[in-house]
């Protein structure tokens, strides 16, 4: 169809446009069943940082598709993108790109109703088609103006309320108008599975007017924003002097005032409060950065940057790497984009915590956390753990999210207190945000709850030396190391691991052979009894016994004396009248009241082993010595002695050494652990719940 | 399993067995002497006007040496 304002020709789907902006005079263009009307012109948007253009086709999942159309919206935390388009089989969906997160979702064809944006919350749940919904952020998003076809009426400047929601690897966004939502589904999207048939250079689609120029052969590099055929001036990096920038310029100029060479080919905007130039190494994905001069925090969503905060100069410290500098972290090469502080306020303490933002070359960002001399990299998770109540929960509740069993560490309120450097969100400076941390070493959870969003990330222990290796700095150079990290692992070589195991399988051995040993009674082949008295007068004779085999015997004797004690001689004779062996046994019981308590001390019965060259028959010769304390006394306690031998025994006494042994090895084993984990928890709520104990 | 783990391993099973023949073979205990006293002879050693046995009271087992 014809353009009503310019009479170009622009492309129109029938069937699913309702709006359309044409390219040509950015005129808004609404369709309804009998006349296409103008409504105005459209605002023109910024030519977007990813690979998607109006008009682009390519296959998602191996469905050819083409882009329809596009949104652009606002809101606290940066911008976003919003992709219509139009499958082969005549269905549609939405790609969402904000920054490097896609989504792709699909429009159900029924709006929710009933449903009210001021009742939700992040961390919440909502119930949409009778199915159950965490709501990760609530915003108010501004819509900055739309592109191409799309299939309903939008509004430069319109506001419109939106959650997003998630379950499991689902993915949904409630767009609030009027009495209903909009209910969009689908999931998150990795960039592999989206192919594009050209580039948007390819495809001839490069911007013009007020739009940025690309350099060519370089998407990455951005020239400096001109105006239709008017050339604009710039600040110097250096002495911050306005410089005009000639429409022939290449990628660097000398600054006349200060001849420093300036780069062209970066996005730079001027400070808010001190307009001093800042360059941004982001480009078009900076919403945040800190003047270096003026300590102040810019929103640059747009080239007119706002003020966010201005730091105060006590809030920060020199960061432990500085920005810009290289490091290579598991393979891969990052530089440090921005550093921030956090202050955790706990009952007139305050706790900090660093984190410095990694930006790759290609690829996801990563954090890395420094926090009391220990290190962890941290990456958003896009599938995160749906339970509201962990952000309030007591230390070491576990709860079970990916395949792991976790514990709550700490749970508190901190707040971001100084930036430096860019970072691709809002920085909510001074804003208090709800955080919990949970473990599994050597990995850490962390949630994260402000007014509009709930964030969850993982994070992985960093070993020091891996850390100093990344950057190329010595390890004396990193902060000292204060008690045990969160999530640090138990450090342990292998064989310290496995010789607890096997120490503890041979501890389990000797305890069972000794509890048997100590209780096999073996088979009693002979037993009597002599009175002590008489076989302290003479030395005593037993009437004969057979031992029916040879080995290993013993004899036991019990006495019952009282606040006394005996000393028992015997002696095992043979058949010839031979003394083989001699054994020796004492008992000694005494008992008391002191001090309101009963007391006993000793025991009444003994026994003693001896080996049994062969079979026969045998008798035992006693003597007695006894008393009632340490002397002898001239007659031993008036007691009848019983005796009794028994073969089939088993010493338990040797198993026991064996138990110390290994005993021992694995209780220093468990202390180390233990120890460990002691020093871990008490940096925990944990610990505060039993100081308040 | 590391080859100081294998070690460890097959030294505890050695200790076991030791262990475990020492406990029913009666290491350490008493056995019989190689040159036995005669009963009669510890007890004619030494006054005992009634001839009671004295092999205790005359040293026991070295009454006879």
């Amino acid at each position: 169809m014809k353009c009503p304002s310019c009479a170009a020709e622009i492309e129109v789907d029938q069937t699913l446009a309702h709006l359309v902006v044409c390219r040509f005079c950015d005129s808004t263009v609404l369709l309804d069943d009998r006349v296409a009307r103008l409504a105005g012109k459209m605002a023109a948007l910024a030519v977007p940082r990813g690979p998607l253009f109006t008009g682009a086709a390519g296959t998602l999942d191996g469905k050819r598709f083409t882009v329809l159309g596009r949104i652009r919206y606002g809101y606290s935390a940066g911008l976003w993108d919003e992709w219509f388009l139009r499958f082969d089989d005549g269905t549609t969906g939405w790609i969402s790109e904000d920054g490097e997160d896609l989504s792709f979702e699909v429009l159900r064809e029924r709006p929710a109703l009933g449903l009210l944006w001021q009742k939700l919350r992040p961390g919440g749940s909502v119930l949409v088609e009778q199915v159950s919904w965490h709501v990760d952020e609530k915003d108010v998003a501004v819509c900055e103006g739309g592109e191409g076809q799309l299939p309903f009426a939008i509004r430069a400047g319109r506001k419109v309320p939106f959650v997003e929601l998630s379950r499991g690897q689902e993915f949904a966004t409630l767009e609030f108008e009027g009495e209903g939502a909009r209910v969009f589904v689908g999931y998150r999207l990795d960039r592999q599975r989206l192919a594009l048939d050209r580039t948007r250079q390819e495809a001839g689609r490069v911007a013009d007017g007020l739009e940025a120029e690309r350099a060519a052969g370089g998407e990455d590099r951005a020239r400096v924003v001109k105006g239709r055929g008017r050339t604009l001036s710039i600040r110097c990096d250096a002495c911050a002097a306005p410089m005009p920038v000639p429409e022939d310029a290449g990628d660097s100029l000398e600054c006349p005032s200060c001849h420093a060479r300036v780069d062209l080919a970066a996005r730079r905007v001027d400070c808010a409060k001190c307009a001093r130039s800042l360059r941004l190494a982001g480009g078009a994905e900076t919403r945040t950065v800190t003047c270096p001069a003026c300590r102040t925090v810019n929103d640059v969503r747009t080239d007119e940057p706002k003020v966010l905060a201005t730091l105060a100069a006590k809030a920060g410290r020199a960061p432990l790497f500085k920005l810009g500098t290289g490091a290579t972290l598991r393979g891969r090469a990052y530089r440090v984009a921005a550093y921030c502080r956090y202050e955790e306020l706990e009952e007139g303490v305050r706790y900090y915590s660093d984190e410095y933002y990694l930006r790759p070359e290609k690829g996801e960002p990563v954090w890395l956390v420094t926090e009391r001399g220990h290190f962890m990299l941290k990456q958003e998770l896009a599938e995160r753990p749906q339970d509201p109540s962990l952000f309030a929960a007591e230390a070491r509740r576990t709860f079970r999210y990916g395949g792991k069993d976790w514990s709550v560490f700490e749970c508190g309120v901190d707040k971001l207190i100084w930036v430096d450097g860019e970072l691709p969100w809002v920085a909510q400076v001074g804003d208090p945000c709800q955080f919990v941390d949970a473990i599994a070493p050597p990995f850490m959870l962390s949630g994260e709850k402000s007014k509009t969003e709930v964030e969850w990330y993982r994070s992985e222990y960093l070993p020091r030396e891996e850390v100093a290796a990344a950057f190329g700095i010595p390890e004396a150079k990193l902060p000292a190391v204060n008690g045990v990290g969160p999530c640090e692992p138990f450090a342990e070589t292998d064989f310290q691991r496995e010789s607890w195991w096997i120490m503890l399988a041979f501890l389990a051995a000797y305890s069972l052979c000794w509890f048997v040993a100590l209780a096999e009674t073996g088979t009693t082949v002979a037993r009597g009894t002599v009175g002590a008295v008489e076989a302290a007068a003479d030395e005593v004779l037993s009437a004969p016994f057979t031992i029916p085999e040879a080995g290993l015997a013993q004899l036991s004797v019990h006495a019952p004396v009282d606040n006394a004690w005996l000393a028992l001689d015997a002696a095992l004779v043979d058949a010839e009248d031979k003394v083989l062996l001699g054994l020796d046994a004492e008992v000694d019981y005494y008992h008391g009241y002191e001090g309101g308590e009963s007391w006993s001390e000793g025991s009444r019965s003994s026994s003693s082993f001896f080996w049994v060259e062969s079979p026969g028959t045998y008798r035992l010769l006693f003597f007695a010595v006894g008393g009632f304390d340490e002397a002898a006394a001239a007659q031993p306690p008036r007691v009848d002695v019983s005796w009794s031998i028994e073969t089939g025994v088993t010493q338990a006494s040797y198993y026991f050494l064996g138990m110390l042994l290994t005993g021992a090895w694995v209780l220093w084993g468990w202390f180390r652990s233990h120890s460990f984990e002691t020093e871990r928890w008490k940096h925990s709520d944990a610990d505060d719940d039993d100081d308040d104990d | 399993m590391t080859k100081a783990s294998g070690v460890l391993l097959v030294v505890m099973f050695a200790l076991f067995f030791a262990i475990h023949v020492a406990s029913v073979e009666g290491f350490g205990v008493e056995a019989p002497d190689d040159e036995p006293i005669s009963l009669r002879e510890a007890s004619v050693r030494g006054p005992d006007p009634q001839g009671r046995i004295r092999y205790f009271r005359n040293g026991g087992l070295h009454a006879g040496k």
